[in-house]
């Protein structure tokens, strides 16, 4: 209690003010746990003056208010928490490489203020600039398809290479193809993590990480050593939806993450996307009850785009949202520029017809194709349905895979490749 | 007042001569043994004194040594009750010495001077005839795992009077050679279980074809109660016949597990070990090493139902057998080898709550915890599995369906062919099947056609295989390419092997 008692006045208000009264607001938020509505309500309180805010929290933290400060005098959370006097806090910091942003600051984005209860402060890693450009969230559960996997790399990728900044959870499934494809482009990407920023959650995106933080921009409002509970992440949600102007849902269940932060987005007056699905997936049931409520259906970049043409009709991304119908960088998704320039002269998938002319099927492959359809059956079926020996059909298939006409979807069960001719 | 009978002593499967030797001299009355005899050994001395006297013959009352030579090999079992008791009696002049000398002898006493049963006789015999002896004398109710055997003569005996009256002459010893007839390996076989009774299936089936053709390790993935222990059990009845040599490696290593084998093991072995299976249980050891179930396995197979209940150390474990086909236990004084030439047939769940990639239930897994279960299995076993298939759980429509399918029998002749196949191309080489090939070889099948070539590289870029699973596919191409028929590899024989990679439909 000795920084703190209420006797010291203005010598102790200069304290405060160091490294504009972050090491303060942080001792008060995450080592004396007042609550961020608290705090937030505090600062409305003043008029927004942080100087005055905190001046009027280091009044009433003497002993007389212990009451007021969820954590009274005994320091339980150590464990998580290795500083606890405001002083070590910013060469803690530093320690880790770790930066922090408050709400104070002029470069804490506009829109996240809007949102009920924004983060006061947020530790980040990487380029801080990316923060203020025009985001979209492009979210998705972590158990997807590969079609789930195929979808999200060609919407992030088509908008990052619009200079659109993707912003995700850094979750396995969706979020990581997110990521890696928007980290090729020029919009780059935003992780917003559900635990400190000195930890990486999934360890499994070790890698990603790295790649983010080099490359683009890792924010976290929890206090660096902060565990990745299961409660954090509707919390962190709250901040993707915030950051962005809309929030596109690529491919989820009906019970998931990426549905939390889509509530929260409609709540937050953002704008909802969903990528439909084949029907019969369990794996794109919460697309698809989106899509019924309202949400706009989206199947390629320039769906997102054109909603918000008010921004990027002025703006030099203009040229290539209106170009519309076969955008180039769709082609880019891929990895290698050999197939991405095949792709081009195909332009984008949606122009295709929809029965592939199949110069390379013999007859069998045909006869399989004609039994398949999107719904996934067995092979059992397809044998009865062609009337082919067994061994034929299971031929057929590799052969057709291997055309990309056919994909494997469950166990021991083919459908027609979704998006493809 | 000495005299030196031979008999044998077990050293995992293989044979080593060891002397019984007598010594009966003056003195106060009593049983010496040395040369280290276990505990089964030290305790035959009671069975031999009742034997003894219950045949009608006297005990020596004489300070009795008996040595077993070599003297620092410890010897174990209860097999040498009969030469200490002809040993005895040779040397207290009841029993004639001439004939005893070129013989050899075996067999556990009852208290009334019938012999029993004992393991090893296989390898034995195999020792005695290059010992250059003339007559072999066996427990007569096992003698027929003997029929065989050509080059010794091979005695049956069921008690010990008996045995002694062919020693002395009493009776002819030519009256009582083994003349067993020895049919071979029959092609007719009966099984109470058969592939027909498999409904549906067709790429399991059609799977697991291929890996008795090849001798392939395969792994069947799939939800409870799609078939998978139904289907890995009828594999036996689709794997070609035993040749005699294998039907003598198999016995070898069976009668020491049994001692009761009345003749050669003609049926390939299929062990099915609960996931509980202690380490000695699985790979053999023991303090006087025992085979384990991957022995037992021996030109059989190892289904191992439930991998994922297994802990990963007994999985780790199989490393090494399934590359060298052979498992080395070695103890201060000796060192084991068993063989273990089998298929490895493992069947597991696609992740904890069975259902992930079903069509019907839901999988209640989170995407870490299947990751986690695919994490128990190990990579190095993982490779040495060729093939993966999924195996879906059949719906009402399949099980109403009276479509039976093919019988074990036909498919049996399609492997066979298969296998004599192999024979052909790898004689003169230490393999004998596809699966054995390594990659050079492996390498030798493509080389030729450039088209094929050019399938392989563009299959294994789509499905992103390394280059051992790579070599896995093409090696179950030429299992395919061998049931069909084709001299070469063709395009087709690839493209169906690519049915049964990792990752097809299989968490990867």
């Amino acid at each position: 209690m000795r920084h703190c008692s209420s006797g010291q006045g203005m010598v102790f208000m200069n304290d405060t003010m160091q490294y504009g009264g972050i090491p303060y607001l942080l001792y008060y938020l995450f080592i004396k746990k007042i609550s961020q509505v608290k705090v937030m309500d505090l600062l409305r309180m003043h008029n927004n003056d942080l100087s005055r805010t905190l001046e009027y929290l280091n009044k009433i933290s003497g002993h007389e208010n212990e009451k007021l400060f969820p954590d009274s005098g005994s320091n339980t959370d150590t464990k998580n928490n290795p500083v606890i006097e405001p002083e070590a806090i910013m060469s803690f910091l530093n320690e880790k490489n770790i930066k922090v942003i408050t709400i104070g600051d002029a470069v804490y984005p506009y829109i996240l203020k809007q949102i009920y209860a924004p983060p006061p402060v947020l530790f980040y890693m990487g380029n801080l600039e990316l923060i203020n450009n025009f985001c979209i969230a492009v979210v998705g559960s972590r158990k997807c398809t590969s079609y789930g996997r195929e979808a999200a790399r060609y919407i992030a990728g088509g908008l990052s290479e619009n200079g659109i900044t993707v912003v995700s959870g850094m979750a396995l499934g969706i979020d990581s193809e997110a990521h890696m494809s928007a980290l090729e482009g020029k919009g780059k990407t935003i992780a917003v993590m559900g635990c400190g920023m000195d930890r990486v959650y999934p360890p499994e995106n070790r890698d990603l990480f790295s790649d983010i933080i080099d490359r683009g921009l890792v924010l976290s409002e929890f206090f660096p050593g902060t565990p990745p509970y299961k409660n954090n992440f509707p919390q962190r949600n709250r901040v993707i939806s915030g950051l962005c102007m809309g929030v596109v849902m690529v491919e989820a269940g009906n019970r998931s993450g990426a549905s939390i932060t889509c509530e929260l987005a409609l709540k937050q007056d953002r704008d909802v996307f969903a990528v439909p699905g084949n029907i019969f997936s369990q794996h794109s049931m919460g697309c698809h009850s989106l899509i019924k409520r309202g949400a706009k259906l989206v199947d390629k970049t320039d769906d997102i785009i054109e909603e918000f043409s008010y921004i990027f009709k002025k703006s030099s991304l203009s040229g290539t949202g209106e170009a519309g119908k076969a955008p180039k960088e769709l082609g880019d998704i891929g990895e290698s520029s050999a197939t991405a320039k095949q792709d081009n002269m195909k332009g984008a998938p949606h122009e295709e017809k929809p029965e592939g002319d199949g110069p390379e099927l013999n007859s069998t492959e045909k006869k399989v194709m004609d039994s398949l359809g999107y719904r996934p059956v067995s092979l059992e079926r397809l044998v009865r349905e062609t009337g082919l020996h067994p061994v034929k059909v299971m031929q057929a298939l590799s052969a057709l895979e291997l055309k990309d006409r056919v994909r494997v979807c469950g166990t021991d069960c083919y459908c027609l490749m979704d998006n493809m001719e | 007042m000495f005299f030196r009978l031979d008999s044998f002593a077990l050293l995992g499967v293989d044979a080593l001569k060891v002397s019984i030797e007598v010594h009966l001299s003056r003195g106060l009355p009593g049983l010496m043994m040395v040369g280290l005899p276990g505990p089964a050994v030290n305790e035959s001395r009671q069975r031999v004194r009742s034997a003894i006297l219950n045949c009608g013959y006297d005990f020596p009352v004489k300070k009795i040594i008996i040595n077993l030579s070599p003297a620092d090999l410890r010897k174990e079992g209860s097999f040498y009750d009969l030469p200490i008791a002809l040993a005895l009696l040779a040397a207290s002049g009841q029993l004639k010495t001439g004939l005893a000398e070129d013989s050899c002898f075996i067999g556990e006493l009852s208290l009334d001077g019938c012999i029993n049963p004992v393991g090893g006789i296989i390898s034995m015999a195999q020792k005695a005839k290059s010992l250059n002896k003339k007559y072999f004398f066996v427990p007569e109710k096992i003698a027929g795992q003997l029929n065989f055997f050509r080059g010794l003569n091979i005695i049956p005996c069921s008690n010990l009077a008996h045995t002694v009256e062919i020693l002395n002459g009493d009776k002819k010893i030519g009256d009582y050679i083994l003349h067993g007839e020895f049919k071979g390996p029959g092609r007719k076989r009966k099984y109470i279980i058969d592939f027909s009774e498999v409904k549906g299936q067709l790429k399991a089936k059609r799977g697991l074809e291929i890996a008795a053709a090849g001798m392939h390790n395969i792994l069947l993935v799939g939800p409870p109660g799609s078939g998978k222990s139904m289907l890995a059990r009828r594999m036996v009845t689709i794997m070609p016949e035993m040749t005699l040599e294998e039907c003598v490696e198999v016995t070898k290593i069976y009668s020491l597990y049994e001692n009761h084998l009345r003749g050669l093991m003609m049926e390939r072995p299929f062990r099915n070990p609960h996931h509980t299976i202690s380490r000695a249980g699985l790979i053999g050891g023991g303090m006087n090493p025992k085979p384990g179930d991957i022995s037992l396995a021996h030109r059989g197979i190892l289904f191992l139902d439930e991998l994922s209940q297994f802990r990963s150390c007994l999985i780790e474990d199989l490393r090494q057998p399934l590359e060298d086909k052979r498992v080395i236990i070695t103890r201060n004084q000796h060192s084991y080898c068993f063989p273990c030439n089998f298929i490895l047939v493992a069947a597991t769940n696609p992740c904890y709550c069975g259902y992930y990639g079903d069509r019907g239930k839901k999988c209640t897994c989170s995407l870490r915890e299947i990751q986690k279960f695919w994490k128990n299995f190990s990579g190095p076993v993982m490779d040495r599995i060729d093939m993966k298939v999924a195996v879906a759980r059949l719906k009402e429509v399949d099980f109403v369906e009276d479509v039976s399918g093919e019988c074990s029998a036909s498919i049996r002749q399609r492997t066979r062919a298969a296998v004599s196949t192999q024979k052909k191309r790898y004689a003169g080489m230490n393999i004998r099947y596809n699966s054995e090939a390594n990659v050079g070889i492996v390498n030798d099948w493509i080389k030729k056609d450039s088209e094929l070539k050019k399938l392989v590289m563009f299959a294994g870029k789509k499905c992103m295989l390394t280059a051992r699973g790579m070599a896995g596919i093409i090696r179950v191409s030429r299992t395919i390419a061998d049931i069909e028929g084709h001299p070469g590899i063709r395009q087709e024989d690839l493209l169906e092997a690519l049915q049964f990679r990792t990752g097809n439909g299989i968490y990867e």
